[in-house]
């Protein structure tokens, strides 16, 4: 019993490829991003490593594509079975992914570009244009009214009362400028005299360390602490030999800074897009398709092992059925699944078992009722010799009982033509029983080169009788037509029809013989026709004329023809014959011309 | 011993000086694309420079077919922005200080300037063997994600400079 085993080779590549296209799809949502955010940190030569495996991928899966397209080819062009759904199989899986991944994309680009170009966008810029514009101003208006009132000439009448009242100075520098939130006066040593903040953020600026100020007097750098931002102007006050440096500022509101940065980083993000807008579309279209393209071609690629799949049990199952047709029934077709073609494929392996053991009974039953034809044929054959053996035998031994002196003659011309006519049909019996030991023994050809006009020579030199008025036309065969055959067998094949044209033609006449070569699908043959001009073959007896034992001979045994047509047949080769009462017949043997 | 070595690319200037008593390097990068950068960052966005710098050992002996030996690999980074508030030009040093410049030349030359970087990694005393590949890369604009994505094509925003070979000891 043979099995056919499914494609487990193609299971496992179509495993591994869905695995794969997962994978990727992973990779790109896990890295997408990360290449966004850090590929402008990379060096040149890491964006066209970069740019070559984004590129390198879609051209390994292309060839993998175009590779099975061209094996899909091949095989509808061999007309292997399964080709064409298979092909309709995959125009069909591709036309889904296709169909699927092209409105995907042609929406994502879409929405991406009509996010862009949106109003709200827009708004959003002007937005926090305005934000900014409003946070330089602020900032501008507090640090040049610091430095205005700093360059005042009206501060030393404001620190008038210094460093005795710093209280007072306080008041008198608040109701000055209000925007004033701290002062802080320190002696020429730097040690601290007086602090006052208009309120408990404004507690943050309080310097303790003097000699930590930097820039010298005047406005002095921004001084961030944690939240807070503060804007000071160092002044210095001379009393008499005496030297005070009085500081004084404002305190950004909190967060101030944050905000601020967070504002240039969004201005900063808003300025790009208007700079980068076109292209910035065009890089989507072209980054959003090279990461889907591989997406999409190994989508397809899969189909291809997807049709695969699906076609092998089909494809199992039609084999199977033309090795039915053939008469092999032997086969059976392994399936793992547990699908409705499964159940197909279990139902088809039990009516081939089925037919398998039918099979065998019919065979059985034909080799008895073979064997009792056979029995039934013997028998009659050798009941027909008997008779006259037995009437000759009793002829003799009744003239043996009535003999005397007188008829001594009469006795001896008795005995003799009896004993002849015993030997004549123990004869004919030995020759029944050769022929049948012969059909029996029927080997296996041994096929060589063989000239076939050499080889038909040899066979019609035997029977060809210029005294019966028989004659043996070979001119319709080439000389160096030469067939693969075993001669011994061809030539009894050749001998038989010979005689029995010889048989038909009891008034003599021409026998013809002819080869030519003829092409039959995609085989080519030899055709040989052996055509006599005798009285032809009755209608009636037409269909039984290769059948074992069958003659319209006296004295037959009937398997002249039935040998040569099992000779043909054993040659891979094929016999018919053409009649026409009175006109005579032609037979037609072809066979193979290429050696198996 | 000090070497200055000026190299002329296509439209910009690449001069590589090497101290191989401090094993410090400066480079200085003079383009045609300061006048761009002064521009980008009066627009409100920030321009980026770096400097690549690789540091071979010169191969000998029977395997020297197979290729000089990279010892170390830096790629000190600046970025330089406008500060609007005090209306400063700000650099962000590769080594986190902060610079401000109210010449906008002066910042521009900054800028462009790697001063006095330290090659670490000379094992031997024997410079002769070293060499340095230089290569600069100036990004007019320094993209925010997710323009940052332009940078893997070939855009008007940036400028590389070819590798150029520096001995160590000439």
């Amino acid at each position: 019993m043979r099995i056919r085993e499914s494609g487990r080779s193609s299971s496992i590549i179509l495993i591994v490829l869905v695995i794969f296209y997962i994978l990727l799809i992973a990779i790109i949502i896990l890295f997408f991003q990360q290449i966004i955010l850090t590929i402008y940190k990379s060096n040149p030569i890491t964006n066209i490593m970069i740019m070559g495996i984004i590129i390198i991928l879609p051209i390994i899966l292309l060839s993998a594509i175009i590779f099975n397209i061209v094996k899909l080819l091949k095989e509808r062009a061999l007309k292997k079975s399964g080709a064409r759904f298979k092909t309709r199989l995959i125009l069909f899986f591709s036309f889904i992914a296709i169909l699927s991944a092209v409105p995907q994309t042609t929406l994502s680009v879409t929405f991406i570009n009509s996010v862009i170009n949106s109003e709200f966008v827009t708004r959003l810029n002007d937005v926090v244009g305005n934000a900014w514009s409003i946070a330089v101003e602020y900032y501008t208006s507090k640090s040049k009214n610091l430095e205005t009132f700093g360059k005042s000439n009206l501060l030393p009448y404001l620190f008038r009362e210094l460093p005795s009242r710093p209280g007072n100075t306080w008041k008198t520098v608040h109701n000055a400028n209000p925007e004033i939130q701290f002062l802080q006066v320190f002696s020429s040593s730097g040690k601290e005299l007086y602090f006052k903040a208009q309120n408990t953020i404004a507690q943050a600026a309080r310097v303790s360390d003097f000699s930590t100020l930097s820039g010298g007097m005047g406005k002095l750098p921004k001084d961030e602490r944690g939240d807070i931002s503060i804007l000071r102007y160092l002044y210095k006050l001379t009393r008499g030999s005496s030297s005070y440096y009085v500081l004084f500022g404002v305190v950004l509101p909190k967060s101030f800074d944050q905000k601020t940065k967070q504002l240039m980083e969004s201005r900063e993000f808003f300025a790009q897009l208007a700079r980068y807008k076109n292209l910035f579309e065009v890089v989507i279209v072209i980054f959003y398709s090279l990461f889907s393209f591989p997406v999409l071609l190994l989508a397809i690629l899969v189909s291809f092992f997807l049709a695969e799949e699906i076609i092998r049990p089909i494809f199992n199952l039609e084999e199977a059925t033309q090795r039915v047709a053939q008469g092999d029934f032997s086969i059976r077709i392994l399936s793992r699944s547990s699908d409705e073609l499964s159940n197909l494929i279990q139902s088809f392996n039990r009516m081939v078992s089925e037919l398998e053991i039918s099979k065998k009974k019919l065979l059985q039953a034909e080799k008895i009722a073979a064997w009792q034809e056979i029995a039934k044929r013997l028998a009659h054959e050798i009941k027909n010799p008997l008779t006259p053996i037995k009437l000759s035998a009793e002829r003799i031994q009744k003239k043996f009982e009535q003999s005397n002196n007188d008829n001594q003659k009469e006795l001896k011309k008795v005995i003799g033509s009896s004993v002849t006519a015993i030997i004549s049909e123990v004869e004919n019996l030995n020759k029944l029983l050769k022929d049948f030991s012969d059909f029996a023994k029927l080997p296996e050809p041994r096929c060589e080169k063989t000239n076939l006009k050499k080889l038909i020579k040899e066979a019609a030199s035997l029977y060809n009788n210029p005294a019966a008025d028989i004659r043996i036309d070979s001119k319709g065969i080439d000389k160096d037509t030469a067939v693969y055959i075993d001669a011994k067998q061809f030539k009894q094949v050749f001998a038989n029809l010979i005689i029995n044209a010889v048989q038909a033609m009891p008034h003599g006449g021409t026998i013809f013989i002819r080869a030519d070569l003829v092409k039959k699908e995609k085989t080519n043959y030899c055709r040989i026709q052996v055509q006599d001009t005798g009285a032809g073959i009755d209608e009636e007896i037409k269909q039984a004329i290769f059948d074992p034992y069958f003659t319209t001979k006296k004295g037959g045994a009937g398997l002249g023809l039935s040998i040569v047509e099992r000779i043909v047949f054993d040659h891979k080769g094929n016999i018919w014959f053409e009649s026409q009462k009175g006109r005579g017949t032609t037979f037609f043997i072809d066979i193979p011309l290429e050696q198996e | 011993m000090l070497i200055i070595v000026p190299v002329f690319t296509q439209n910009d200037t690449v001069r590589i000086q090497i101290n191989t008593t401090t094993d410090t390097l400066s480079v200085f990068f003079i383009s045609r694309n300061a006048g761009r950068v002064l521009y980008v960052l009066n627009d409100g966005l920030e321009s980026q420079i770096f400097f690549y710098i690789r540091l071979y050992k010169k191969a000998e002996g029977f395997f020297a077919f197979l290729g000089d030996h990279l010892v170390a690999e830096y790629s000190p980074q600046c970025v330089g922005y406008r500060d609007f508030f005090d209306d400063d030009y700000v650099i962000e040093n590769y080594d986190g200080k902060i610079l401000r410049f109210k010449n906008p030349d002066k910042f521009v030359k900054e800028l462009f300037s790697l001063r006095d970087f330290r090659l670490r990694g000379m094992e031997e005393a024997d410079h002769s063997r070293y060499y340095v590949m230089v290569m600069v890369q100036l990004d007019s604009v320094k993209l925010v994600p997710p323009f940052t994505i332009l940078s893997l094509l070939p855009f008007e925003g940036r400028s590389v400079t070819p590798w150029i070979k520096q001995e160590l000891v000439k």
